[in-house]
């Protein structure tokens, strides 16, 4: 990665910059640093709008009024509502230990699937991939529909083994493509050489490939976890009736309008995602390596 | 890997070519005899189903021309103006969307419900009558999927800018091009495929979405997503909603095929030898 920022070239989309000759400057360094801080407060403006409607939900959960109406007045009954709001908590629960055990399996077979496509699989991996991508891109709704149909057609219909294998499915291939891409920056050498040196395949595995790529297998766990977690369409249709996940307690409070339960439970949800969320990132800064979550997420994009 | 591929092949692969099929029978299971009657009534309802899937498309396009025109600058900035701080800006423009999507719909609702602050805002700088409000139309939509998937582009752009090497700029300016034309022949050009990559994770999706259009959107704001939704939640006809998700998967892959096209006949050389 290149990390030259302190001469930026100038702004080539800013409508102060007037296109002059190159060459030296005379003012260039305040003219730099002028638009350093032009593209600064971009930034700032961008991450205000992602986190207004954010930060009005968290002052609201504070607010005395059901409604949501001014003036502010400050309260906590809303937490101790949601405390109590029993609905709420036991789907929040379901939401976890669905994703948890999603992730867990998507994990052990996406990095397996990953190992094979780059190590084994010869004209099998451009079809894997297309396969894959597919997955990815299908919107869920469609995928949803598709995957309920069918299930009807054979006459099993909605239910938890549906749900499971459905949240699977959409969310194992983020898994692989993370996995491989790493897989394929690394090349067999050092595998071969712990092979030479004795070791037996699954020992050589083990030892030496499983390290390697395990920050990688880790971020593909972590996007599976957050994908299921989210993943209203496969919920809302796949899902036996009576299992509600917390995204679908959502939608239904949602349809009837305000809550301030809602609010407290948006805060606490944020609040536990950003916290983490640094946690992370300032682990993985002191470890020295980069960002992991998001170079991780940049090269599936990428 | 067997059992992966037994696993994407029943529950993607098949299902999706099933869906052509079950598109064909009479409703409302997916039992019934091929007679392809649905097909002949969403035919018949050009102005319904026709009207919906334009939105549908028209939503999706311009949610990410959106992110486009918000996440270029933005990736710029984070790429050529911040150094220390990167990931941290990074993760803070991707971290609340790491939790429910439902909750950011939700969060959006509250904003802009009537009389909620954005509204109270725009009416105190003079811009909105009191009464005035977003919710229920289709820029409510267009807002609350434009917001929903910024992140994604954020990341596809940051990316393609990252990979622009500054000897290419200089080279430019030493050739005598002013800004603008830096921007309009090298720095722009370079980032089309990250534009694409960008396209296929917005648009897909936002053109497929439908919880969004079925809190925010109302009757003005109504998808084709949302309508499928109904035919299996509500009406009960799966072979219409099975011949609709064909339409709707169909035309969002033509979509995607034809701005790809534009652009590739807009930046000659752009994609040569690219994804």
């Amino acid at each position: 990665m290149a990390t030259n920022t302190a001469a930026p070239p100038e702004s080539t989309a800013a409508p102060a910059s007037s296109g002059d000759v190159g060459g030296p400057r005379p003012d260039g360094h305040g003219r730099a640093r002028r638009q350093r801080r032009g593209w600064l407060a971009w930034l700032w403006l961008v991450l205000g709008v992602v986190y207004t409607p954010v930060l009005v939900v968290m002052v609201l959960s504070f607010n005395a009024s059901r409604y949501g109406t001014l003036p502010f007045a400050f309260t906590a009954e809303w937490y101790v509502a949601l405390a109590g709001n029993d609905a709420l908590i036991s789907a929040t629960g379901r939401s976890l230990v669905l994703s948890t055990s999603v992730a867990a399996v998507a994990a052990a077979l996406g990095t397996a699937l990953a190992l094979w496509m780059v190590r084994f699989a010869r004209s099998g991996a451009t079809l894997f991939t297309a396969l894959l991508t597919t997955a990815i891109t299908i919107p869920w709704l469609i995928l949803a529909v598709a995957m309920l149909l069918v299930a009807n057609a054979v006459g099993v219909g909605r239910g938890l083994p549906l749900l499971f294998l459905g949240s699977l499915a959409v969310a194992m291939p983020y898994v692989v493509l993370v996995v491989v891409a790493r897989l394929q920056g690394l090349g067999t050498e050092l595998e071969q050489a712990a092979r030479s040196l004795g070791a037996r395949p699954l020992t050589a595995f083990r030892l030496v490939t499983l390290p390697l790529i395990g920050k990688s297998v880790l971020s593909g766990t972590l996007l599976a976890f957050i994908i299921t977690f989210n993943n209203f369409p496969i919920h809302f249709f796949l899902a036996p009736f009576g299992f509600n996940t917390l995204p679908m307690e959502i939608y239904t409070f949602v349809l009837s309008g305000y809550d301030p339960d809602i609010n407290a439970l948006a805060t606490v949800l944020i609040s536990v995602a950003v916290g983490l969320g640094l946690v992370l990132l300032a682990v993985a800064r002191r470890r020295g390596g980069d960002a992991t979550a998001t170079s991780r997420l940049q090269e599936m994009w990428g | 890997m067997l059992p992966s591929a037994l696993l994407l092949l029943a529950l993607v692969v098949v299902p999706l070519f099933l869906l052509v099929y079950f598109g064909l029978l009479a409703g409302p299971g997916v039992d019934g005899p091929v007679t392809g009657e649905e097909w002949a009534r969403i035919a018949g309802q050009p102005d319904l189903y026709g009207r919906l899937l334009v939105r549908s498309l028209v939503l999706g396009l311009a949610a990410t021309v959106l992110t486009i025109l918000v996440a270029w600058p933005t990736a710029w900035a984070l790429s050529r103006h911040v150094r220390r701080l990167r990931s941290l800006y990074l993760a803070l423009v991707i971290i609340p969307h790491l939790t429910s999507s439902l909750l950011l719909i939700y969060a959006m609702y509250v904003l802009i419900a009537p009389g909620g602050p954005l509204m109270a805002a725009l009416t105190g700088v003079g811009l909105a009558e009191p009464g005035d409000t977003l919710l229920f139309t289709r820029w409510a939509v267009l807002l609350m999927l434009a917001y929903l998937f910024l992140p994604f582009m954020v990341m596809a752009l940051y990316a393609a800018v990252e990979r622009i090497d500054d000897t290419v700029l200089d080279a430019a300016r030493s050739l005598g091009a002013g800004a603008w034309q830096r921007f309009r022949h090298v720095v722009l050009p370079l980032t089309v495929p990250g534009m694409l990559a960008g396209l296929v994770i917005v648009f897909t999706p936002a053109a497929g979405a439908f919880v969004e259009a079925r809190i925010l959107g109302g009757t003005d704001g109504m998808m084709f997503g949302t309508l499928i939704s109904e035919q299996v939640s509500r009406v009960n006809n799966q072979p219409r909603a099975a011949a609709m998700s064909v339409i709707l998967l169909v035309a969002i892959l033509v979509l995607l095929g034809g701005v790809r096209a534009t652009l590739r006949r807009a930046f000659p050389g752009a994609l040569r030898g690219g994804r």
